[in-house]
């Protein structure tokens, strides 16, 4: 019984400490619905590995690399993707509303960029800026070494800044009205 | 425009959730969830000399759940439910989660997608609403919302699923399955002792008509017995799986 109770405070600790940064991550990349449900089930491998959860600062990378392969499922990954460039589409002919909002048109421009990279690579960008985890902390996400990532960053952010340009170019966005 | 025309900046800058504005635990909502997870059975916490218990939960089950869906492909009649699929609504488009038939009600076996909490639930802000039983295409139940006044069956196109059908045959295969998994985790049964007691099982639970299949070899390297049922030829396969590991 008393290791039981030990058991749900230490998980209490993890959720706790972690929950906003998770639920965070999920609705970054998801709707509401969706990142509920990647939390959940986030939290819910926590708990039945609990003896796996790295302790201190390396919990939250650890549950982001789970949180990641929760994400990853093919089904959800196409389902985003297809409304990403959906939204590219509509940009086209809404010029009128984007002069309204500079900022939400530029994220839909990266998130038009985004969605034109690989997986890995958006995740890779994600964690690294909208997470602000250290190479050292995405390594434990992604299961690889801290040189790994290094190396896999440097080639995503130029493939990133590709297909930004690209995407810039398509729709008219920051980089063509600031060279115009 | 022209500060955010580094690629970087403008990622940092089109964060969705900025940092700092992050959600907190002590929400409603997180709290529920908190409970709803500690409540749940801490399956792959295990001491490192039952390093095979974890083993066999994971083979027994993916086993049971492969075969058993082959078997529903061609067995259309609902008779052994194993998986029972719950859907978020009233269609056959909506959420789907599939769940371990722990009893022979089918509805039983949703109901705690609804609670509070649950997956169909996070928020905890709806009733469990009325639910019905459908056999989907494949053979296997589908349990859906049923808004009042309607036939969620009919309106699917779908037959009913009667609590009734096979079950006394349902609830025996259930109970065999589980006396076989304490059995089978609780130490390393070889080939013969299996067979044996799969034998002894199946008469105790009046399974006529089924039987053990041991074609596959045991070796020196994969001497113990784990299960897997084949609802469609009545048939429980011996699967040989290695000796746990020496703590």
């Amino acid at each position: 019984m008393e290791e039981a109770q030990d058991r749900v405070a230490v998980f209490r600790q993890v959720y706790e400490a972690n929950y906003g940064r998770i639920l965070a991550y999920a609705l970054r990349r998801y709707d509401e619905q969706e990142a509920d449900d990647v939390v959940a089930d986030t939290f819910l491998v926590a708990w039945r590995r609990l003896a796996d959860v790295p302790t201190g600062d390396l919990a939250l990378p650890w549950l982001y690399g789970v949180a990641r392969k929760v994400l990853s499922q093919a089904r959800r990954s196409r389902l985003r993707r297809g409304r990403l460039l959906a939204k590219v589409a509509a940009l086209r002919g809404r010029d009128d509303e984007l002069a309204e909002s500079t900022v939400q048109e530029d994220r839909d421009l990266v998130a038009s960029a985004l969605a034109r990279l690989s997986d890995d690579d958006c995740e890779l960008l994600r964690l690294e800026s909208w997470e602000d985890l250290t190479h050292a902390q995405i390594a434990v996400a992604f299961g690889c070494s801290a040189n790994a990532v290094t190396v896999r960053l440097h080639r995503a952010h130029k493939r990133f800044a590709r297909a930004l340009a690209s995407v810039d170019r398509e729709v008219g966005g920051p980089e063509q009205k600031a060279s115009a | 425009v022209s500060e955010r025309k580094d690629p970087v900046d403008r990622l940092r800058a089109a964060n969705p959730v900025p940092k700092g504005s992050e959600p907190t635990a002590d929400s409603p909502v997180a709290q529920a969830l908190f409970h709803r997870i500690v409540s749940e059975p801490a399956v792959a916490e295990r001491a490192p000399k039952r390093r095979f218990l974890f083993r066999a939960w994971i083979l027994v089950p993916i086993a049971v759940v492969g075969l058993a869906a082959a078997g529903y492909g061609i067995y259309r009649a609902v008779r052994q439910p194993l998986v029972v699929a719950c859907y978020q609504g009233p269609s056959l488009s909506t959420t789907r989660e599939g769940v371990a038939a722990s009893t022979t009600d089918a509805l039983a076996n949703c109901m705690g997608l609804w609670r509070p909490g649950g997956r169909f639930n996070a928020r905890g802000t709806q009733p469990v609403p009325d639910l019905t039983a459908c056999v989907l295409d494949d053979g296997t139940v589908g349990v859906f919302p049923q808004p009042a006044g309607t036939d969620t069956c009919s309106l699917l196109g779908l037959a009913p699923a009667r609590p009734g059908a096979g079950g006394s045959d349902q609830q025996a295969v259930v109970d065999l399955q589980n006396a076989v998994a304490d059995r089978f985790i609780a130490s390393c049964v070889d080939r013969p002792e299996a067979i044996a007691f799969l034998r002894s099982q199946l008469q105790h639970f009046h399974l006529e008509g089924w039987r053990v299949d041991a074609s596959v070899p045991f070796t020196s390297g994969r001497p113990c017995a784990s299960a897997a049922y084949d609802l469609a030829a009545r048939t429980i396969d011996l699967v040989p799986i290695p000796r746990p590991s020496s703590p």
